[in-house]
């Protein structure tokens, strides 16, 4: 008897356990889900939205992305780390630069660890391709760090946001940015200038 | 010890199936109840405040686009919506119960405003493919005064109720 009850116990929290986590409803990154489309650290997955989407992605959208649109709306690219492949952090200042998408409209928002704003009051949570100012470059530039640079230059905050990710909205692609996203897509580089203890913000 | 083995695996798939199943659904029905309990009610359109840091009923709010919520009860039968075009970027979505968008559209593709029915099963334009959702209208008004004539719009033009 006593075997059968552990038999159940084990057998209840394995697949729960395991459903949570592979679903992404855990802190810790499932392996593979939200990475079918990869570009330079930016993920992101055709099947947003989509009644074909796996239960996993489905589960996984559920919980990170609630209510996310369909791609042939919107697509959404996803990224936690900067040009070095180093967590994005809130004590640390990066600048983040791209060219412009071929799409109808696009934007970069930051969002805390929970995947809500940062609470922080700075009223300065993205960039949009409403507010953004074209270089003589060609690209579009902002300011990711904890306190307003002051330079004219766009900025986003990461004040109280701890350890943070960027999602990259891209409304109304054109079709090859839907297709073939890894030639028709330029996505932004994330630079980290320096962080607080190593000399430089 | 082999009755024991096979009984874990058949029962631990089964809870994980179960779970992955349910987690999309507990989802949606979490927001729905966040929503009601903001005042939200059935078959009518909430017109959600700027996306603020205090916005946290749904996870990744934009900043820069302004939402609508209807949430859909369909048991009663179909429920029509119009959205009202204003000059600039407006889309409806439909979301089912298990967290599919079942259905998006924006103004480019019409005369500027958007008007369907939506029904669970045959007899509408969008068979939602369950009893209840959630339909979103996002405008795109990344400053102030974008937020004002979207509001002004929204309020004056979007419908959300049964037929």
């Amino acid at each position: 008897m006593i075997r059968w009850l552990i038999t159940l116990v084990l057998a209840v929290l394995t697949g729960f356990g395991s459903a949570v986590w592979l679903g992404g409803w855990t802190p810790l990154d499932p392996p593979g889900l939200f990475r079918s489309i990869e570009i330079n650290d930016w993920t992101s997955d055709p099947a947003i939205g989509s009644e074909t989407a796996d239960p996993y992605t489905r589960a996984y959208v559920a919980r990170r992305g609630l209510l996310g649109l369909r791609r042939e709306e919107a697509t959404y690219y996803i990224r936690a780390v900067d040009d070095g492949g180093a967590p994005l952090r809130e004590d640390c200042a990066y600048v983040i630069e791209g060219e412009v998408p071929d799409v109808r409209w696009w934007s970069v928002t930051l969002y805390a660890g929970d995947y809500f704003l940062a609470q922080n009051g700075d009223d300065a949570h993205s960039i949009d391709a409403s507010r953004a100012t074209i270089g003589e470059d060609g690209r579009w530039r902002a300011t990711i760090q904890d306190t307003d640079p002051q330079d004219g230059s766009v900025w986003i905050s990461s004040r109280n946001a701890g350890n943070f990710d960027l999602l990259l909205r891209l409304y109304n692609a054109s079709e090859a940015v839907l297709e073939t996203p890894e030639t028709a897509l330029t996505v932004p580089d994330v630079i980290r200038l320096g962080c607080r203890g190593e000399g430089a913000s | 010890m082999i009755r024991h083995i096979l009984a874990f695996i058949l029962l631990a798939a089964g809870v994980h199936a179960a779970t992955i199943w349910y987690l999309p659904r507990l989802a949606m029905n979490t927001a729905m109840s966040r929503l009601e309990a903001q005042g939200a009610g059935l078959n009518t359109f909430i017109h959600v405040p700027p996306t603020d840091e205090t916005s946290r009923r749904v996870v990744r709010p934009s900043p820069d686009l302004l939402y609508s919520v209807c949430l859909l009860d369909l048991s009663e039968g179909p429920v029509q919506i119009h959205v009202a075009g204003w000059g600039d970027y407006v889309s409806l979505s439909l979301f089912a119960g298990n967290t599919d968008n079942v259905f998006a559209v924006n103004e480019s593709s019409g005369e500027g405003d958007i008007a369907v029915s939506v029904t669970n099963g045959d007899g509408a334009d969008v068979d939602l493919g369950s009893e209840r959702g959630i339909a979103i209208v996002r405008r795109l008004a990344p400053d102030a005064g974008r937020i004002a004539a979207a509001d002004a719009a929204r309020r004056s033009g979007d419908l959300c109720e049964p037929e």
